[in-house]
C-alpha cells in the first residue's frame, strides 16, 4: 500500500497540469450542460444567441466538451502509463524494487481518482440539476462507467502499455484508423451484418476488453511486448471475424420465435395501384424490391414493430434464393388495417435469373411486440412539466410569439424513456384567440425506445430530445403552420416490451417487377 | 552458493544474431569483476540478461541466488544498477529523485546518501534534465549506493566521462568495495586494471576467459626469442602462442599460458638454437589486444586459451 501511494503521489506531482485540464473540463461540463435545458425556454432566442454571444456559445459547449473530455483522458492516461513505460530496456524503474501489481494498482488508483470520480460526481450533480434523483440512477451510472472503461479508458491504457511514448502512441492510433476502416468495410460487404447485433456486439466488446486486459497484465507482469501485441492482434482479428460473420443471424430464430398466433396477420395485397416495385439499391449490383402487404389483426392495446425481414424466392422448377435477415425501417403496426411495404434487397444476378418465372415468395418479419401501458394526459403549460415514467419536458416558445408553444423538449435520466406515443391537438389560429382545428388534426410523435440498456453510452447522463410532431403544416410550403396553445391536452402513452415473435406471408405466382429504364441505366453501369 | 552471479550456458539471440553465446560465468562474492570486450561484444546484453531486462533464449543465470528470470520487486533492494544509457525521470530534481527512491529501500542510509551527495558535489535542486552527463552518472551512482546493496552492477559506467568525474566515481565505488560485490562492464582497460580483482573477456558473445586479474597477468607474457640466424616458426604453433611472428633472427609472440619452468622447457624444445629468451609481463590493455586480434584472425570457434578458466572463490 505504501508503494502504491508513493508512486501515486509522484505521478500526481508530475501530471498536475493534465489533471487540472481533465477536472477543469468536467467542471465546465457541469457548469454548461444544465444551461442547455434551462435555456430551452425560448427556442428562437437560443438559436440566435448561439452565434453571437458567449452565453449562446455555452449552448455548444456540452457537445464540444463531450469530445474534449475523452481527449483530455488520453493526454492524462498516456503520460501516466509512460511515466513507468513498459516498452524498451532502458527504463529507470525496471531495476528498482517496483512490484508490478503495486505499480498497476497505483496507475489504476490515479485513473479512478482523477478520471472516474470527477466524472461520476459531475454526472450525479448533472442528474440532480436536471431534476432527477442521482441515487436511483447509480446502477446506470456505474454501467455507463463500465462502458466508458471498455470503449475509451481500456484502449488508451492498452495502447500506452505497448508503446514507448506519446508520439508512438499517437502514430499507432492514427495507424489503427486503417484497420478500423477495413473492418467496417469488410463487415458491410458481408451480407447480414446490418441487422442489430446485440449478441455479436457484446461478444466483440467482451473479446476486445479481455484482449486489452490481457495485454495490460502481460506488460505489467513481465513486459512481454511482443506477446502483448500478438494478443491484441488476435483479439482484433476475432472482432473482425465476428463483425463479418454476424453471429446474430443464427440467433434470430430463437430470438423471434414462431408462434401459432403471433397477434398479427399479413396478406399479400393484389391492388395494382400499390403493386410491387423494384428499384436499384445503393450498389448497382443490388435490386430492391418493395412488396405491399396488408397488415391486420393487431390486438387493441398492443403494437408490433418490424425489426428484420427474411425472404425466400422459389421457382417452380426448383431453384431457390434466400436472403439473410435484413433490417427494416422499424415500421410500427398499430391496431386496425393498413397496407405496409416490405422491402428487401437481392443481387442483380439473382434478380435477372428469377425474373422471367412466377415465384413462390415466403416473407418472414421479425417483430417486437409492445403492450400499451399507462397513459398520462396533461394540459400543456408554458412551464416545465413531469410525466411519470417518461421524464421531464420543457415547452419551447417562439421569441416573437411567447404565448404559443413551438415544440416540446424532453429529458430523461441516463437513457431513452420507454417507447411513448405522444399526441396533441393542433390549433389552427393564433393562440391569442384559440380555436380548435376544424378537422381536429392531431400532432403525433414517438419518443423513447423498447430496447433500453441500463444507460446510454456517453459523458452527459441526461437524454434529451425534441418531440417532433406530425402534421405541423397543412401543406409542403410551410405556410400557416399549426400551433400548440397553452392549455391544449397532451397525451403520453407508454408502451412496454411484450416479447418478440415472427409473422410470415406466402405469395404464389409472384412476378418480380421490372426495373424502370432509368434504373436499368444505373444498374448497367460497371 | 557463494557466487554473487552464476550463469550456465546462457544464450541470447536476437533474430539470427547471437549476442550472448553459451556463457558460463561465476562472480564470487566480494569481487570487483570487470567484464571487458570490444563494442558489440555482448557485455550490455549479458548484464541485461542478469538484471532480467532481457530474457535468455536458453541457459540460466542466478543473481544473489535468485534465478534472473525471477528477479523483480524486492530482489532489487539488494542490487544497485547503473547504466550509461539508462533513462531517468528527467523532470525530477536530484533531491526529488533521492526522496522518491528512499522509501523503496528499507536499508537506505541517509548518512551515506548525504555523504555521497557531498562527495559527488550533486546539486540537489537541479532537475536531472539540466545535468551534465557526468552529474547524471553521479546522481545515478548516489541513488544506487545509498542503500548499501550487496551487489552493484555497472554497465559502462565511466564511458564518455572526463577523468576527474571518472576518478570521483571510482573513488566513491571503491569506498564501498569492501562490503559489496561489484560487476562492471567496460572497454576501457586502463581504468579497470587499477581496481578490478577479476576480469572476464567477452568476444562476439563468447566468454573467452574469466579469472582473477593477478592470474591473468601472471599467465600472459610477451615472449621474445633471439636466435642465431633466420629461423621459421615451428610447423605447429601451439594454441597458447598468440600473434606469433618471425623476422630475421627474432621470434615474437604472446604466451597465454605462461608458467616459468614449463614455458622455458617448452621454448628450449621449440628453439634449441635460441641465444636469448625474454618474458615480459604485459599490461591488461596489451593482453586484451592480443586476445582480440588473435581471436579475430582465428577461426570463429577458436579460443586463445585452452579452456576458459573458472574463478576460484
Amino acid at each position: 500500500m505504501k508503494q502504491i501511494l508513493h508512486i501515486f503521489a509522484k505521478d500526481t506531482r508530475h501530471l498536475w497540469l493534465e489533471i487540472l485540464i481533465c477536472v477543469g473540463l468536467v467542471a465546465a461540463l457541469l457548469l454548461t450542460s444544465h444551461r442547455h435545458w434551462i435555456a430551452g425556454g425560448t427556442h428562437f432566442a437560443s438559436d440566435v444567441t448561439v452565434s453571437f454571444s458567449p452565453l449562446g456559445a455555452l449552448g455548444l459547449a456540452p457537445e464540444l466538451l463531450a469530445f474534449l473530455i475523452p481527449l483530455s483522458w488520453w493526454i492524462l492516461i498516456a503520460p501516466l502509463i509512460h511515466e513507468e513505460r513498459l516498452v524498451g530496456d532502458r527504463q529507470f524503474w525496471v531495476t528498482r524494487p517496483y512490484e508490478w501489481n503495486k505499480l498497476l494498482a497505483a496507475k489504476m488508483k490515479f485513473i479512478v481518482l482523477f478520471v472516474y470520480v470527477p466524472l461520476f460526481a459531475a454526472q450525479c450533480l448533472l442528474l440532480a440539476r436536471a431534476g432527477f434523483d442521482p441515487f436511483s440512477s447509480i446502477p446506470g451510472l456505474l454501467y455507463n462507467l463500465l462502458m466508458l472503461t471498455g470503449v475509451l479508458i481500456l484502449p488508451v491504457v492498452t495502447l500506452a502499455a505497448i508503446t514507448r511514448n506519446f508520439a508512438r502512441m499517437t502514430l499507432v492510433v492514427l495507424g489503427a484508423v486503417i484497420p478500423m476502416v477495413c473492418i467496417r468495410w469488410l463487415a458491410s460487404a458481408f451480407p447480414g451484418t446490418h441487422i442489430p447485433t446485440p449478441f455479436g456486439d457484446s461478444l466483440a466488446l467482451a473479446i476486445f476488453a479481455c484482449g486489452c486486459i490481457a495485454v495490460v497484465l502481460l506488460q505489467y507482469a513481465g513486459r512481454r511486448t511482443r506477446a502483448a501485441w500478438l494478443v491484441l492482434v488476435v483479439a482484433l482479428c476475432l472482432v473482425t471475424t465476428l463483425a463479418c460473420t454476424a453471429p446474430d443471424q443464427a440467433l434470430m430464430s430463437g430470438r423471434y420465435p414462431a408462434e401459432p398466433s403471433p397477434g398479427i396477420e399479413l396478406t399479400y395485397t393484389n391492388d395494382p395501384s400499390v403493386g410491387p416495385a423494384a428499384s436499384v439499391a445503393s450498389g448497382p449490383r443490388d435490386v430492391v424490391i418493395n412488396v405491399p402487404v396488408h397488415v391486420s389483426g393487431v390486438a387493441p392495446g398492443s403494437m408490433m414493430i418490424s425489426q428484420a425481414v427474411k425472404v425466400t424466392l422459389e421457382e417452380e422448377k426448383g431453384s431457390q434464393w434466400s436472403s439473410v435477415w435484413e433490417p427494416t425501417y422499424m415500421d410500427k403496426y398499430i391496431p386496425g388495417e393498413r397496407t405496409a411495404r416490405v422491402t428487401f434487397a437481392m443481387p442483380r444476378s439473382v434478380y435477372e435469373k428469377l425474373k422471367p418465372a412466377p415465384l413462390h415468395v415466403h416473407i418472414v418479419l421479425a417483430l417486437a411486440r409492445a403492450q400499451q401501458g399507462e397513459s398520462t394526459t396533461i394540459s400543456l403549460l408554458l412551464t416545465e412539466f413531469k410525466i411519470p415514467g417518461f421524464g421531464t419536458c420543457t415547452p419551447w416558445t417562439d421569441f416573437f410569439k411567447p404565448y404559443e408553444i413551438d415544440g416540446i423538449g424532453c429529458r430523461a435520466p441516463l437513457r431513452k424513456p420507454p417507447l411513448t406515443f405522444v399526441s396533441v391537438s393542433w390549433s389552427y389560429d393564433d393562440c391569442r384567440t384559440p380555436r380548435p382545428d376544424p378537422h381536429n388534426v392531431q400532432g403525433e410523435a414517438w419518443a423513447g425506445s423498447l430496447d433500453r440498456p441500463p444507460a446510454e453510452f456517453g459523458i452527459v447522463p441526461v437524454w434529451s430530445e425534441e418531440i417532433d410532431f406530425t402534421n405541423r403544416t397543412p401543406d409542403y410550403r410551410f405556410t400557416n403552420p399549426r400551433h400548440i396553445c397553452p392549455g391544449t391536452p397532451a397525451t403520453f402513452t407508454r408502451y412496454h416490451d411484450a416479447g418478440r415473435t415472427r409473422a410470415s406471408v406466402d405469395i404464389r405466382g409472384f412476378a418480380l417487377p421490372e426495373l424502370t429504364q432509368g434504373q436499368l441505366k444505373v444498374a448497367d453501369e460497371p | 552458493m557463494n557466487a554473487a552471479i552464476h550463469t550456465e550456458k546462457l544464450i541470447r539471440r536476437f533474430g539470427r544474431t547471437t549476442a550472448v553465446d553459451s556463457v558460463d560465468l561465476d562472480v564470487p562474492q566480494g569481487a570487483v569483476y570487470a567484464l571487458v570486450g570490444a563494442n558489440g561484444a555482448g557485455k550490455t546484453t549479458l548484464i541485461k540478461l542478469l538484471m532480467n531486462i532481457h530474457r535468455p533464449t536458453s541457459g540460466r543465470a542466478e543473481v544473489l541466488g535468485i534465478g534472473s528470470h525471477l528477479l523483480a520487486g524486492k530482489a532489487f533492494t539488494q542490487i544497485g544498477y547503473v547504466s550509461e544509457n539508462q533513462e531517468m525521470p528527467e523532470w525530477m530534481t536530484v533531491g526529488a529523485l533521492l526522496d522518491y527512491y528512499r522509501p523503496f529501500y528499507p536499508q537506505w542510509d541517509r548518512g551515506l546518501e548525504q555523504e555521497l551527495v557531498r562527495q559527488f558535489g550533486l546539486p540537489l535542486d537541479r532537475k536531472l534534465k539540466h545535468l551534465s552527463r557526468g552529474q547524471r552518472m553521479k546522481a545515478s551512482f548516489a541513488s544506487s549506493l545509498a542503500y548499501r546493496p550487496p551487489l552493484i552492477v555497472l554497465d559502462e559506467p565511466f564511458s564518455g566521462l572526463d577523468p576527474l568525474v571518472r576518478d570521483e566515481l571510482i573513488e566513491g565505488l571503491l569506498e564501498r568495495a569492501t562490503e559489496t560485490t561489484i560487476f562492471l562492464s567496460s572497454h576501457d582497460l586502463a581504468e579497470i586494471e587499477s581496481f578490478s580483482s577479476h576480469v572476464g573477456f567477452l568476444e562476439q558473445g563468447r566468454l573467452l576467459f574469466s579469472e582473477e586479474l593477478t592470474e591473468l597477468t601472471d599467465r600472459f607474457r610477451d615472449v621474445t626469442v633471439t636466435l642465431g640466424g633466420p629461423s621459421p616458426l615451428p610447423a605447429r604453433v601451439p594454441s597458447a602462442w598468440l600473434q606469433a611472428q618471425a623476422s630475421d633472427s627474432v621470434v615474437r609472440f604472446v604466451h597465454s599460458g605462461y608458467r616459468q619452468h614449463e614455458t622455458e622447457r617448452e621454448l628450449a624444445q621449440a628453439f634449441p638454437a635460441a641465444r636469448d629468451v625474454s618474458f615480459d609481463p604485459m599490461p591488461l590493455r596489451a593482453i586484451f589486444l592480443a586476445i582480440a586480434k588473435s581471436s579475430r584472425n582465428a577461426a570463429p570457434a577458436a579460443a586463445p586459451a585452452p579452456e576458459p578458466r573458472r574463478i576460484e572463490a
